[in-house]
């Protein structure tokens, strides 16, 4: 097991790189300067910036220093807000960003579980069809309509949530309702999907003819192989949670990772734009391999170790 | 005793055929897709008269509620909602389809040539393909259409170049199962050379599935591409697509002034065309690929 986590981290390295090149040559690559904005900005200040930045030296120099930086775990100086460096800035932002996604992501089990356990149970039904249908449907609507009518209605028709910003526990419920619509949807249907299957073997008999009762063969006797592809299916969620979180953070004005990008890009803030690509890159990477090994630990038929 | 005859003498595709008319929800998807289609098409025909014009401006009738003569209300210029969600049709619709075209091209070419080549050449072309999954791919198509001039092409480009991966690798498994089967190794004997073994004996095999993850691939665009243009990264003099809608409407909708239809009306269109392409794909899958 440790070899192969060993293996996978290593894997991290070449892949960042890849983001941290690919990146650094689009934002450089592209045209126009980060301090064309600037008002009235004289020849020589502006010299002075593109010195003070390194952006007069060639592009392979200028990347091999930022390279270089990189490695030793800095990401550089934003060109928006001149005083700041670039790990500050994402210092401040990714815990949001994880705040709100972890949020989310709770939400998405504690209510797709249940959802696909019932539907299983009460397979062919009504109720199994109205859940399904109701999961089709979070699936469908895309984030930005499902937030802003979530905004239109409970903001402003029955004000009982903020809008915008990051105050309280309440500011957060409906960005991560948002950001978990589609999640709870597709663990209902993974979960209903291998209850299905599980419910119907022959052990699950047993427990029943032992006189356990529903809610400990489904919720104890079921769920313990049923959960098993929800488990693989937690790294794709939590990157799709993460992209997500994008345009909710957009929308909401939430002062996280993605907002951070956006702005990033829009004000050709090179190293901010490279940074944040860089921290869901790695984010990314370190989620899908917690979720294998959970994958590995909840079934004891994985194995990671090569065979001999 | 005939009627079992007949069931023995039907073609696959009469099968699959017969299967796909048997799902209620693919065959309602598949007519509202169609009428989508030919509302979006014929649209600029009956402008002035059955529609309004979807750029015309009567600053005097803007935010004006759903009414007979603009059924889902104007929006803050005066301009009909209802013409401007149809025009929006058009253009969401095209960018899916065009830019499908694209995950079809480059993915079934990747995918038939790493699964026929098999050995090391298949071995790095899908390393690559893994490689590939675990960039953040959105954010680089984010950065790219931030930061240079905005074209269609590009546009295209880039969604299509997002979506390639899961084409070539259902393709290149088609393929590698397909090689060994006797049909192959008997147009083989007969002197067929590789490409006209993947193109004729192959990729017609392939097609089912190709056609249903094209079908599936389609929504996924069409949710980028008004993802994108939602966040403000639209081709400049494009014209408006769902996205652009709802993020003008976004824009204008507060507290005062709660113009719920310019959220709820092109929100539904583009939810329904998702849920019917979604459904499709379904139907699609289960008509040509029962297992």
């Amino acid at each position: 097991m440790t070899a192969y986590i060993a293996r996978r981290v290593l894997l991290f390295v070449p892949v960042l790189l890849c983001i941290a090149v690919l990146s650094f040559f689009l934002v450089r690559g592209a045209p126009g300067s980060p301090f064309s904005s600037e008002k009235n900005i004289s020849e020589e200040t502006l010299v002075a910036l593109n010195a003070e930045y390194g952006f007069d030296k060639p592009l392979p120099v200028q990347l091999g220093m930022y390279l270089r930086n990189l490695a030793r775990g800095n990401l550089g100086r934003s060109l928006h807000y001149r005083d700041r460096t670039v790990n500050d800035i994402i210092g401040q932002a990714l815990p949001v960003s994880v705040k709100l996604g972890l949020f989310a992501l709770i939400i998405s089990l504690a209510a797709g579980v249940p959802l696909g356990v019932v539907s299983a149970w009460r397979s062919n039904t009504a109720i199994d069809y109205a859940a399904m249908t109701v999961a089709l449907i979070g699936i469908s609507v895309p984030s930005f309509v499902l937030a802003s009518l979530l905004v239109l209605v409970f903001c402003f028709l029955v004000p009982l949530f903020p809008a915008v910003g990051m105050g309280g526990p309440l500011s957060m419920v409906l960005p991560a309702a948002t950001l978990s619509a589609p999640f709870i949807a597709y663990v209902s249907r993974i979960t209903r999907g291998s209850m299905l299957e599980t419910l119907s073997q022959e052990y699950i008999q047993t427990a029943r003819a032992k006189g356990a009762s529903t809610v400990s063969v489904l919720f104890t006797h079921g769920l313990k192989n049923g959960i098993i592809p929800v488990i693989t299916f937690l790294g794709p969620a939590t990157a799709g949670i993460l992209t997500g979180s994008v345009v909710v953070e957009k929308i909401f004005a939430i002062p996280g990772l993605g907002i951070n990008f956006i702005h990033s890009a829009l004000h050709r803030d090179y190293f901010l734009a490279i940074g944040c690509a860089l921290v869901y890159g790695a984010l990314l990477m370190t989620l899908n391999l917690v979720s294998d090994i959970l994958y590995g630990v909840v079934d004891p038929r994985i194995s990671y170790d090569r065979k001999k | 005793m005939t009627g079992k005859n007949e069931r023995a003498m039907r073609s696959p595709l009469e099968q699959a055929r017969r299967r796909f008319a048997k799902n209620r929800a693919a065959l309602a998807a598949c007519l509202f897709l169609l009428l989508l289609v030919v509302v979006a098409a014929t649209s600029p025909l009956f402008q002035g008269g059955l529609l309004c014009d979807p750029a015309a401006q009567d600053l005097s009738a803007a935010l004006r509620p759903p009414s007979a003569s603009h059924p889902f209300g104007t929006d803050a210029l005066g301009r009909d909602v209802l013409a401007r969600t149809i025009a929006g049709a058009r253009i969401s619709l095209l960018v899916g389809l065009l830019a499908t075209l694209v995950t079809l091209v480059i993915g079934v070419a990747y995918g038939s040539i790493a699964g026929f080549a098999g050995g090391a050449a298949d071995t790095i072309m899908m390393r690559a393909v893994d490689v590939l999954y675990t960039l953040p791919f959105i954010f680089f198509v984010i950065l790219l259409l931030s930061l240079f001039e905005r074209s269609f092409l590009m546009l295209f480009a880039a969604l299509g170049a997002v979506q390639w991966l899961t084409m070539a690798r259902m393709v290149r498994g088609q393929i590698l199962s397909l090689k060994e089967r006797d049909f192959v190794s008997a147009a083989r004997a007969v002197g067929a050379g590789p490409i006209r073994i993947v193109s004729r004996h192959l990729l017609p095999n392939a097609l089912g599935i190709v056609i249903v993850y094209a079908t599936l691939t389609v929504p996924v665009i069409i949710l980028q591409e008004s993802f994108l243009s939602f966040l403000g990264l639209t081709v400049p003099g494009q014209e408006h697509s769902w996205g652009t809608l709802l993020s003008e409407a976004v824009e204008c909708v507060n507290p005062v002034n709660i113009s719920w239809w310019l959220i709820v009306f092109p929100g539904s269109a583009l939810t329904a065309t998702l849920l019917a392409l979604n459904f499709l794909g379904d139907g699609l899958r289960n008509a040509l690929d029962p297992r």
